[in-house]
């Protein structure tokens, strides 16, 4: 490309932004223009940057004349004229290349263009992603208030809001409860979910396509229909309120097997050779389950421990319901939630934050340090299953 | 209607093939119809058939048997104690002792069935109120309880269940008696009371391993819902709750109120909370879907560096629990939060939505519906990412190349295989996440019920104060959360309808996509 | 028109792997060109380079005097058939063959034409509504090659296409190769680890060693004059014997002196000897196993050995022997040519005496391996 047409391409880009700004900034005060407007205008005045990329990139504009003239005379009513006429004067640049025309770009510019593209959303999106926890945690040390505020970063810094979590509620019970039932549920519900997905996936006998289909049709029923009638029963047998953490567990492990897809997509991974080389061998069932499934199923095993344990912290619903606004027995879940009602969400807001640290730590370090085997399980369970 | 041979057909442009499956289609409905007639009309002779057979066995069983089977008959496991299989026999000796026992025991089990007045349209479940009696010891008016409607049926529900059992037990060792004499005959062995246990570890392996499993979940699923489907034809509500009013058989018409389409009517409200769920149920998945695909293409495109990076970035959300993040985001768009206010300062809201009083997103309808879409975005594409990341791995590169050599750009690259191996692949997940967002209670429940946007034209509908934003398990939720109003019965009803409507969707999905249909494509 | 002309190509992968080392070659229109040679010596990553799967990191590769580096795959004007062949697992075999045109939004007539007329040559129109899965794997091929066929394009390139097949099908799919070349008028660049396939469906090939071209030359060329070692026992099947012995030079005759034997060279060989003025020397002494002769004892020119190995073909003998210090050869023989009883005699252990042809020889430098002939 020749060395005026690019210093022209560059001046031209710098010149025709900054001169559209002032016109801009100067009619908007003139008329008055409100949110949208405004914002439309000022993005027009970006397409000479973008032309003058694409130009500078070695396009070829005799396909990019077909986008260019319609886009420059919009450009031009929304009051960016300059734009417009440098879009136009674009055109008649000298600015072909010695190659094919056929494709707008060629092998390098595009592959060069489309990662550049990509790590720019890449990037956004970890702004994005990243932002709540980051707001998280400064608010949980922000002690010049306690209430939710429109600004991010605390004018004081302190521990005020930890100390509070400690001392002044119950907070510490709640996490024991929650911890408790995270390790119990991780046990018993790996046991449950493991046998169920094995004898789907490996063992045959009479009636194991009417029981899948049975637990098929039996999970589309809304899961908290059945809460009334256990509600009622532990009630009675008192693993309510205060006890609500026995009672939790029991229910979220008992009708856990139902929850085998994942496992059994897994466990269908295996050869059956496998299998049936053991039984040559003269293993009996129980043998081969635990001498040579179990421990090629590592990944899947882990995984269904993650999960178990990871579904207490986060589980709201049929937790409230037996917790019953009894503090000792509440589960971090609902004893947060309590606090941002709005009778006490002025004065809780950043101890939420806190707490919501506090909780956060132990479950996204034992996510982390298990995150391979929790991708293997979506990846390979999730997808075959 | 003329069917093309293979060349001719290929000769058609795509218009005309397509009206050519569409006459297809619609010839071949009669057929169809009749097919599905004739497999119905089959279905209910076989069910007949094995009726009448089991029948016709029972009293060849009896007739031909030996005086040991015939005995068997009514003493339990009395073959199995003459054919040497003294644990078989001792368990099915004691499970006949403890029926008998439950069911004529006082507040056993006849006891409870009588009580139940069942399906008795008008009568009471239970058949003494409690009530204030006069208590001279205490010189008051006392609470004397009566039945306990709840318990009647409870009780009930349980005993027909045992009931069932037992007449299959029954029916279980009379065969087995009679198996046995039919071994002997032929001079064979007949297994152990050790032979069982080992087998237990062998070949009835997976009876031992879904003991347990199995047992949860009758207990804890099955026979909740059972209940609950009674309780839909009960007037079982904050009122007559059983124990201080007995509730009673209303028959059907529970889902004649349920039908009331007018104003503060059930039926109003349940169709626009319906119309909601679905409309959510959709964009939630389906979103989440392509943008979760889309962000896990791109991560995986050659030539992006840091794969690992960009990936635990998005997976470390899944990590935190989602209800710390959907509490603290919920707030973030508040009028006095850090995004809602700066959406407000730089006018950003249109004026349409801007309530006059509050001024937050989260207070217009329509807004706060888009938001929620929104934030799910957020929760649920590292998801999707990753699912997709794994199946991506899997197609092979050369389809690519040969797409690239053949003129394919990316997007046509992207449609032409990338999609269509997805959506062969996570066809059934999607469907799960489908039906999974309609009943998605967190997301909703907790980004909304601090913000409550209560619809004014519906109002409160099965004793609860309606939001726009609710679904119908936040609505159920609601509903049973003791308040002075809550209407069981309604609850019942409506998840009911909630399965209707499932089971529906998913028939219809599991027959139509290509997962199911073709499934050897990819293998 | 459609030539091919790769100047200094190099392949390099991150700082210092280097794939493929200066390749330097011209094809011509219409020319039949096969690069041949063991795993990971380069050809299928010059193929890739060709079809523009790979970035070339120095050098220019020219379709029809165009350079095209630059260039995206689908502006080349190339068609290619993979190994695996590459085919749409959800789409018909005609949707699969269609797939180019239908993105360059031919009509239907012409798709139909076209995708009907490869589907004859190819043997495979009573499978066209089939899904790749419902057929075999010769069947595939023949989708695949299709697939390329229709595209009409100026250079058609194979990137082991064979190798999936087994023993059987494979003869087959190579005649049919040769048959479809004379019905499709184009260029062909093919690449096979197989020199069987090399020498029968190739006008020249090129043999390539970790990354360098080892000798281009026709069938006959490279089987004839092998320009050094590598070449020599990499084409031929079974291997040429080497070994290394001493080229004599008196009286103006050349003679080479195998484990004790004395044998003349004579004809073209010693003509070119003389014209190089080559004196006696130590050579790598190359014959191939089909011009061994059986001999008899007292014979000057015979060689001892004993056989270990005595692989019945059907029509020949191939006999591996030893020598008594330990060298390997191996030795073909025709089975018409023996007496019952001789045939009888070539058993494990015997021990039999070979003679060959003074007009036959190789020579090769001991340290540089090159053909002191050329």
């Amino acid at each position: 490309m020749k060395v005026a047409s690019k210093i022209f391409i560059w001046i031209g880009m710098i010149v025709t932004f900054i001169s559209d700004n002032i016109v801009i900034s100067m009619m908007a005060k003139i008329l008055e223009m409100d949110g949208w407007s405004l914002l439309f205008s000022r993005a027009t005045s970006l397409m000479p940057i973008i032309i003058g990329v694409i130009a500078l990139l070695k396009l070829n504009t005799a396909c990019s004349k077909k986008a260019l003239l319609p886009t420059a005379i919009l450009t031009i009513i929304f009051c960016s004229p300059l734009a417009g006429i440098f879009m136009l004067c674009i055109n008649e640049t000298e600015l072909k290349l010695n190659v094919y025309n056929k494709s707008i770009l060629g092998a390098k510019a595009s592959r060069r263009l489309s990662n550049i593209i990509v790590y720019a959303i890449l990037v956004l999106m970890t702004v994005v992603w990243m932002f709540p926890f980051f707001g998280i945690v400064l608010e949980s040390f922000r002690t010049e208030t306690t209430m939710q505020v429109s600004y991010l970063w605390p004018k004081e810094f302190g521990f005020d809001n930890y100390i509070r979590l400690f001392k002044e509620t119950d907070f510490l019970r709640w996490f024991i409860n929650t911890g408790i039932m995270g390790v119990a549920t991780a046990v018993l519900q790996t046991i449950f979910v493991l046998a169920m997905s094995y004898v789907l996936s490996r063992l045959r006998f009479r009636g194991r396509k009417a029981l899948m289909n049975f637990m098929l049709i039996l999970g589309m029923f809304p899961g908290f229909l059945t809460m009334l009638l256990i509600y009622k029963v532990f009630t009675d047998l008192g693993l309510t309120m205060n006890m609500a953490p026995l009672g939790l567990i029991i229910v979220y492990c008992a009708s856990s097997g139902m929850g085998y897809y994942v496992s059994k997509g897994f466990f269908d991974t295996i050869p059956k050779s496998l299998d049936e080389a053991a039984r040559v061998d003269g293993a009996t069932r129980f043998q081969i389950f635990y001498k040579v499934i179990l421990p090629l199923s590592k990944p899947i095993v882990i995984y269904t421990v993650l999960m178990g344990f990871m579904a207490p912290w986060g589980e709201f619903m049929l937790s409230s319901y037996l917790i019953h606004e009894n503090s000792q027995g509440m589960s971090v879940a609902v004893g947060m939630f309590e606090w941002l009602s709005k009778t006490m969400v002025n004065s809780n807001y950043t101890m939420f934050c806190a707490a919501g640290v506090v909780v956060a730590i132990p479950v996204t370090a034992v996510f982390l340090l298990l995150q391979k085997y929790y991708v293997e399980g979506v990846t390979g369970g999730a997808v075959k299953g | 209607m003329k069917k093309l041979n293979d060349l001719d057909y290929l000769k058609l442009n795509k218009f005309k093939a397509f009206l050519y499956k569409l006459k297809l289609f619609f010839c071949a409905i009669p057929a169809w119809l009749k097919n599905l007639v004739l497999a119905v009309v089959s279905f209910f002779k076989r069910v007949l058939t094995g009726i009448k057979n089991e029948f016709v066995d029972i009293a060849t069983t009896f007739s031909k048997g030996n005086w040991a089977v015939k005995l068997s008959f009514f003493i339990f496991g009395f073959g199995n104690f003459y054919y040497g299989q003294i644990l078989r026999g001792i368990l099915f000796l004691l499970f006949e002792v403890v029926f008998v026992g439950y069911m004529f025991v006082p507040s056993g089990g006849i006891y409870w069935l009588s009580k139940g007045n069942w399906f008795n349209k008008g009568a009471t479940v239970g058949t003494v109120q409690g009530g204030f009696q006069y208590n001279e010891l205490y010189d008051t008016d006392v609470w004397v309880a009566g039945d306990d409607s709840v318990k009647v049926m409870l009780y009930g529900l349980l005993t027909i269940i045992f009931i069932i059992a037992f007449v299959y037990t029954w029916r279980l060792q009379v065969k087995q008696c009679r198996i046995c004499m039919n071994i002997t005959a032929k001079g064979k062995k007949i297994k152990s009371g050790k032979d069982d246990l080992r087998s237990l570890l062998d070949d009835q392996f997976h009876k031992t391993l879904l003991s347990l499993p199995l047992f949860g979940i009758l207990a804890f699923t099955v026979l909740p819902i059972i209940y609950m489907v009674l309780v839909a034809f009960t007037s079982y509500d904050a009122a007559h709750d059983g124990y201080a009013n007995l509730f009673s058989w209303v028959g059907l018409e529970n889902f004649n109120e349920l039908l009331d389409f007018g104003k503060g009517g059930l039926g109003l409200a349940f169709g626009e909370i319906l119309a909601w769920t679905l409309m959510w149920a959709f964009f939630a998945t389906f979103t989440n879907y392509f943008l979760g695909m889309f962000v896990a293409i791109m991560i995986n495109k050659k030539g992006i560096r840091i794969k690992k990076f960009w990936r635990t970035i998005l997976v470390m959300t899944i990590a935190i629990p989602q209800f710390v993040s959907l509490l603290y985001v919920a707030k973030l768009f508040d009028g006095s939060g850090i995004i809602g206010k700066l959406l407000l300062d730089w006018n950003l809201i249109p004026d349409s939505m801007l309530a006059a009083s509050q001024q937050s997103l989260w207070q217009n309808p329509v807004s706060a519906k888009i938001l929620l879409i929104v934030i799910n975005i957020w929760i649920g594409i590292p998801y999707i990412m990753l699912m997709a990341t794994g199946i991506l791995m899997n197609i092979p590169q050369d389809l690519y190349e040969s797409s690239r050599i053949d003129g394919a750009k990316p997007w046509q690259q992207y449609t032409k295989i990338t999609l269509p191996y997805m959506m062969f692949v996570m066809g059934p997940y999607l469907l799960t996440s489908f039906v999974g967002n309609l009943n998605n209670f967190n997301v909703i429940y907790l980004l909304t019920q601090n913000n409550q946007l209560i619809n004014t034209e519906i109002g409160t509908a099965g004793g609860v104060s309606v939001c726009y934003t609710d679904l119908l398990i936040t609505w159920l939720y609601k509903m049973t959360l003791n308040s002075a109003e809550s209407k069981y019965y309604l609850a019942s009803i409506i998840g009911i309808l909630v399965f209707v409507v499932v089971a529906i969707l998913s028939l219809i999905v599991y027959n139509v996509i290509p997962s199911t249909r073709n499934e050897e494509d990819y293998k | 028109m459609a030539t091919v002309k790769l100047t200094n190509v190099k392949k390099i992968y991150g700082k210092d792997t280097v794939a493929v080392k200066d390749f330097n070659l011209d094809i011509a229109d219409k020319e039949f060109i096969v690069f041949v040679g063991p795993s990971g010596c380069g050809k299928s990553t010059t193929l890739r380079m060709i079809a523009g799967l790979e970035e070339i990191s120095e050098g220019t590769v020219e379709i029809d005097g165009v350079v095209v580096n630059d260039l995206q795959p689908r502006d080349r004007d190339i068609a290619m058939v993979f190994q695996n062949y590459a085919l749409y697992p959800h789409l018909t075999v005609f949707e699969n063959m269609a797939f180019s045109l239908r993105l360059k939004k031919v009509p239907q007539e012409e798709v139909f034409e076209k995708v009907t007329q490869a589907a004859e040559i190819l043997g495979i129109t009573e499978y066209l509504t089939r899904k790749p899965r419902a057929l075999s794997g010769g069947q595939r091929q023949r989708v695949a090659i299709g697939r390329a066929m229709v595209r009409d394009s100026k250079v058609f390139l194979m990137d082991e296409p064979l190798s999936n097949l087994d023993a059987k099908l494979r003869n087959q799919m190579r005649a049919e190769i040769i048959l479809l070349r004379q019905k499709i008028d184009t260029t062909f660049i093919y690449v096979t680890h197989d020199q069987t396939e090399a020498m029968t469906l190739g006008d020249r090939i090129v043999i390539m060693k970790d990354g360098i071209i080892m000798q281009v030359g026709t069938p006959t060329e490279v089987f004839d004059m092998p320009d050094n070692l590598f070449v020599a026992e990499f084409i031929g099947a079974p291997k040429m014997n080497t070994f290394k012995t001493n080229l004599i030079c008196e009286d103006g005759k050349y003679y080479v002196t195998p484990y004790g034997a004395k044998i003349e060279i004579t004809g073209k060989k010693a003509e070119k000897l003389k014209g190089k003025g080559v004196t006696t020397r130590e050579v790598l002494l190359g014959v191939r196993p089909e011009h061994f002769r059986l001999s008899e004892k007292g014979n000057p020119a015979a060689i001892p050995c004993k056989i270990t190995v005595n692989e019945m073909m059907g029509s020949e003998l191939h006999l591996h022997v030893v020598e008594d210090n330990g060298d390997k050869l191996i030795v073909r023989v025709p089975t018409v040519s023996l007496e019952d009883h001789e045939r009888e005699a070539l058993v494990i252990g015997a021990t039999i005496y070979v003679t060959f042809d003074g007009k036959v020889m190789h020579f090769f430098d001991s340290e540089t391996e090159k053909n002191i002939l050329i």
